[in-house]
């Protein structure tokens, strides 16, 4: 998979990517300050951190944040385990996979945005709305990876665990949970992403509160600092929850030698 | 010296099978993988069970085990029926080393154990004495990954033997070895066989193997499965790696080649 660096070699790698990230940096501010871009459409990156703080500090916006975050929680805490354990099921049963395996998988094909506007209909425009169709949207993406999560555990081991008197409940939870633990975050980590680009998204479509709502309606206003300055936000705390669960991940799949003789 | 047998002196009998039969399938498509199989295994032999490819005798092992039911016959070990896993009596060791990647050796081998209600401290104590019979005992705290196949499958058969039970099931354990790690397993399977006075049953389909190792060898040939002959192997124990190259060994192995050999070319 990798090979060894020398230590070096390892720095060297570093600084190019931070000297990537730092010179889109510097081209983005140099462009609004230099004129080289027109700087009411790309404002220099210094003066959207500015904004930033500014709406940090605003009280408006400070609700914005709190129902998004809210809404965002409440899929995740139902998705995820949804989604796990319905994929679990359907991994362990050919039975069940073939009930249901077929409608999995042509809904998965279908984009979900199509359904915003029935959902609207149905649930309204508040918090449950969003919710839902965020729950909707990452249940398909959960539900193959906790399938995924059986099918990696080898039949093999389960019949060792059984010829020295395993119980089920001993195999599911001394092989199957270890085996699978990579594939359960990897689960856990999707179904975070998801929910949070299903609520943002709905927000967008239509709503009267959030983060999603205050980006589209600065869009549209071409109030393209504070526009910038949310979107960044959202951005950097994307990237640091997928990266550290990422991070989490990595260490379980070491920490259980998975992939590794056995 | 580690007490893992409390020894009778008789010959008691261990393992009795009576007219074993599988049939996979039903109607037209129905496959007999096993015909009328009778064994009998006593206190501390060795025996082989030789057959190609398809012969049925993996299935065979798992019916001893538990792991699968028959469809006809029985399987007795001292005396009591098996038709589930009984790992209190049976012991199991695979041709692939199946131990836990997450486990170092020394829990892979309390494994067993930790399904039951044996104590920490005592699954460890006992751990650590079959630790020291496969001759690992500095190897204890490596992960799989960090041991050599040999060494896998030499946790594996301390692991099988865990549970103190009154037979060994050995399905082709060392199939995945290159010749020399095969060579000294074989070696070193007899050293733990003396010691531990474990009744053996091994499945493999390499001749030499059977005849080096065993007492009895049974010999399978396929469609349906069934057991041609029995061979009893005369040569003393304790045997040395050396008796592989011996005539005697040599003209036993002929005689079974001749067997499996004449009826199907």
């Amino acid at each position: 998979m990798t090979t060894a660096l020398s230590l070096l070699d390892r720095w060297v790698i570093r600084s190019w990517r931070a000297g990537i990230v730092l010179s889109i940096a510097v081209l983005w501010e140099a462009s609004g300050r230099l004129h080289w871009a027109d700087p009411d459409l790309l404002p220099p990156l210094s003066q959207i951190f500015q904004m930033l703080g500014r709406l940090l500090a605003d009280g408006r916006f400070r609700g914005d944040i709190m129902v998004t975050v809210a809404e965002c929680i409440a899929a995740f805490t139902i998705v995820v385990p949804l989604g796990l354990v319905s994929g679990f099921a359907l991994g362990e049963s050919t039975r069940l996979y073939r009930m249901f395996g077929p409608a999995l998988q042509l809904l998965m094909t279908v984009p979900k945005s199509i359904f915003l506007p029935v959902f609207i209909l149905l649930f309204g425009i508040d918090f449950s709305q969003k919710v839902i169709f965020a729950v909707v949207l990452s249940y398909f993406i959960v539900v193959p990876t906790g399938i995924a999560a059986v099918q990696s555990i080898s039949a093999d081991l389960v019949t060792m665990a059984r010829s020295f008197g395993a119980t089920r409940r001993q195999i599911y939870w001394r092989l199957y949970l270890p085996s699978a633990m990579p594939l359960i975050l990897s689960g856990v980590r999707l179904g975070l992403i998801f929910s949070m680009h299903g609520i943002i998204f709905a927000e967008m479509y239509a709503s009267s509160e959030g983060i999603g709502r205050s980006i589209l309606n600065w869009g549209e206003s071409f109030d393209m600092v504070r526009l910038f300055a949310a979107v960044l936000m959202v951005l950097v705390v994307t990237v640091i929850l997928n990266e550290s669960l990422q991070a989490i991940e990595n260490l379980f799949r070491s920490r259980f030698k998975l992939g590794l003789a056995g | 010296m580690i007490a893992l047998e409390s020894q009778k002196p008789s010959l008691a009998t261990v393992v009795r099978g009576f007219g074993i039969e599988k049939v996979f399938g039903e109607g037209a498509n129905a496959f007999h993988a096993l015909q009328n199989i009778s064994l009998s295994l006593s206190q501390g032999q060795l025996v082989a069970v030789v057959g190609p490819s398809g012969c049925g005798k993996s299935t065979l092992m798992q019916i001893i085990a538990g792991l699968t039911l028959a469809s006809g016959g029985r399987v007795e070990i001292d005396g009591q029926a098996i038709t589930t896993p009984q790992p209190d009596r049976v012991g199991v060791v695979f041709q692939e080393p199946l131990l836990l990647s997450w486990k170092t050796a020394i829990e892979n081998i309390e494994f067993p154990l930790s399904l039951g209600a044996t104590p920490a401290a005592e699954r460890r104590q006992r751990a650590r004495e079959l630790l020291d019979l496969v001759g690992l005992e500095d190897f204890g705290e490596h992960y799989p990954h960090q041991l050599s196949g040999g060494m896998r499958q030499r946790v594996a058969i301390a692991r099988g033997l865990v549970r103190n039970p009154r037979v060994l099931l050995m399905d082709e354990p060392f199939g995945g070895l290159d010749e020399q790690t095969r060579t000294r397993m074989w070696g070193e399977l007899l050293r733990i066989h003396e010691r531990s006075r474990t009744t053996i049953l091994f499945i493999t389909h390499s001749l030499i193997e059977a005849v080096f190792l065993a007492d009895q060898v049974l010999v399978m040939a396929t469609r349906p499965g069934r057991i041609i002959e029995r061979i009893d192997v005369d040569l003393p124990r304790p045997r040395d790696l050396k008796l592989l190259g011996s005539e005697r060994l040599g003209a036993i192995r002929n005689r079974i080649w001749d067997l499996i050999s004449e009826p199907t070319v």
